[in-house]
């Protein structure tokens, strides 16, 4: 499907927000993610997986030929990226998608606690937003707490972002340099210790970001019996379950020792992966 | 488009509507790309290498892209026959397109026991052996890269299959028309070339292996040259029907294949990139041949000019 390049430009050092705009509508959720070929050419030869950033509701909804609008958060770590950062508005790339299975929303869930690291925090502004609107007039229900960490305050994003519908932010960066000194996942635990007293069954967590942080998350969550979904990033070819190429081991629960993180995943339940391997 | 340009070929006893197939393991077992191409359209499916049972492949990272490729070493991961057979097959029946069963074993007798199970399941109108797969750990000796052990398998399962058999040929090895020549002797009925090309690569910041199987196959547009020259090799040395397969993105490779002197092609890793690339491939064929006129595209067939 050919997208058109709305907006692309530089947030802070290596980190990018693209518009695009595609024709049909984009029924995605948050925690799909497209593949977009950066260049017609053979190298790089593969589509490069970007997460919804913002998925932009369609105006007017479900009008034939409508088009829908989604933004992707990157950051340069290669060749693919490199060429994403130097499209122009107008610009065409071909996307697939909307891929993969998103973030899922359990019953009962009094407050949401997102937390990601730095590029990590791509897919969850679309996750914060999605929670808000379905947690639309029903009282404490939708109330949403974020954990943002990185190495310096130029790798916090979105910050802003969280604020201005309402979630409470909470910042950790490695040099202290914004927020607290440390890590975000000290932050989570210091907060979960400070709010004892809350039903943890009412709790839900939401993370994305590098292995290390989302190990570290659900071990937290399997301790304090939290539910715990975790968004994986993982190289791939194909991006729909085909090559096998981007998998991880999971707890052996229906025989398959491997899931694909493009189609079984990239959201998975914390309690599924098998951290020790991954 | 011109609707009298003949595109069917038929190639070891199996009648194609077109000479473009997808590749074994690029494509799944179908149902993975069906939202996303008409497989009605295809000459035929290939499906992800079976075997007896099923395998979980090798640890990740299993993919590492490469300059105009890429290098996998999945390690064979597959459902089973039996599972294929069952949840996968019924799906694939519903489509007008031929559905080959691409399979490998760790011994002869496991080929043949994969053979046979074929054989009495309706809906599969082909077999591709692997003999030559380079992410097989355990078979370091691989049947493919000597001429006595190609002929000694590929003899075994002819002894227990009716169906259709192509052999799929390893490019890692000194004179691929050997085997070639073996394979055919065995008694099979086509020859499709090439697999994967073994390579790797490193990760200089801290040295080691890309993949976690150190080594893998390479694939997509960088291997095109190689499998050109294997599948024109190949072709003037052996009777059988020939298909090309390596690095084909666009018709244009296709008819370079063809002209090689392969009968049909499979399109392999370009499905990842665009799942639709084979539709695009077939009318793209068809064009040529009203361009060229060409009546039916089976003419190309080695018809190169030296």
């Amino acid at each position: 499907m050919l997208s058109i390049v709305l907006k692309n430009k530089r947030l802070i050092n290596s980190y990018y927000k693209m518009k695009l705009s595609c024709e049909g509508f984009i029924n995605a959720l948050p925690g799909q993610f497209v593949m977009i070929k950066v260049s017609p050419h053979y190298d790089p030869l593969l589509r490069r997986p970007m997460s919804f950033h913002r998925i932009i509701p369609h105006h007017p909804p479900f009008k034939k030929g409508g088009r829908g609008e989604f933004e992707i958060l990157y950051q340069i770590t290669g060749k693919g990226t490199e060429i994403m950062s130097n499209l122009k508005e107008g610009n065409k790339v071909d996307i697939l998608g909307p891929l993969g299975r998103g973030f899922w929303f359990p019953e009962g869930i009094e407050k949401a606690i997102i937390i990601a690291g730095g590029i990590g925090i791509a897919p969850m502004v679309a996750l914060a937003e999605e929670i808000r609107k379905r947690g639309k007039g029903q009282g404490s229900r939708g109330k949403i707490i974020v954990f943002i960490g990185g190495k310096t305050k130029d790798d916090i994003l979105c910050k802003g972002d969280f604020e201005k519908i309402g979630a409470n932010v909470h910042i950790a960066t490695e040099d202290g340099s914004m927020g607290k000194k440390g890590v975000c996942t000290e932050l989570l635990k210091e907060w979960l210790i400070a709010h004892g007293s809350l039903l943890m069954a009412q709790l839900s967590i939401f993370a994305c970001g590098p292995q290390g942080m989302l190990k570290a998350v659900a071990d937290i969550s399997i301790n304090k019996n939290i539910s715990c979904q975790v968004s994986l990033d993982k190289n791939m070819a194909c991006g729909t379950g085909a090559c096998l190429g981007c998998v991880v081991k999971v707890k052996n629960r229906d025989s398959r020792l491997y899931k694909c993180v493009c189609k079984d995943g990239p959201v998975f339940d914390a309690g599924e992966i098998l951290w020790e391997e991954i | 488009m011109g609707r009298d340009i003949d595109l069917s070929v038929n190639i070891a006893g199996i009648n194609l509507k077109n000479p473009v197939m997808v590749a074994s393991g690029t494509f799944g077992y179908g149902e993975e790309y069906a939202p996303y191409v008409n497989i009605n359209k295809l000459g035929a499916i290939i499906v992800k290498g079976l075997s007896l049972t099923p395998r979980n492949g090798n640890p990740p990272p299993r993919i590492v892209e490469t300059e105009a490729g890429m290098l996998n070493s999945i390690g064979l991961q597959n459902i089973g026959m039996d599972t294929f057979i069952k949840e996968k097959l019924p799906f694939l029946k519903k489509y007008d397109t031929k559905v080959i069963v691409n399979f490998f074993g760790d011994s002869i007798d496991e080929y043949c026991e994969i053979a046979k199970m074929a054989g009495s399941a309706p809906g599969i109108h082909g077999l591709e052996m692997n003999i030559s797969c380079p992410n097989k750990q355990e078979g370091w000796l691989e049947f493919g890269t000597n001429s006595d052990l190609t002929f000694r398998v590929v003899s075994a399962v002819r002894k227990n299959t009716n169906l259709p058999l192509i052999v799929k040929l390893s490019p890692n090895v000194t004179d691929i028309t050997v085997i070639a020549r073996s394979a055919a002797e065995a008694g099979a009925d086509a020859i499709s070339l090439i697999n994967t090309l073994s390579g790797m690569a490193i990760d200089i910041e801290t040295r080691r292996p890309k993949l976690a199987n150190i080594i893998g196959g390479l694939s997509g547009p960088a291997i095109k040259p190689v499998a050109l020259k294997m599948v024109w090799q190949v072709a003037r040395s052996i009777k059988l029907p020939v298909i090309g397969i390596g690095g084909i993105m666009t018709y244009k490779d296709s008819i370079e294949f063809m002209i090689a002197g392969a009968s049909a092609v499979q399109v392999g890793t370009a499905n990842f990139i665009d799942p639709a690339v084979t539709e695009k491939i077939i009318d793209g064929l068809e064009l040529y041949c009203e361009q060229k006129s060409i009546k039916a595209i089976k003419e190309i067939t080695g018809s190169i000019v030296t």
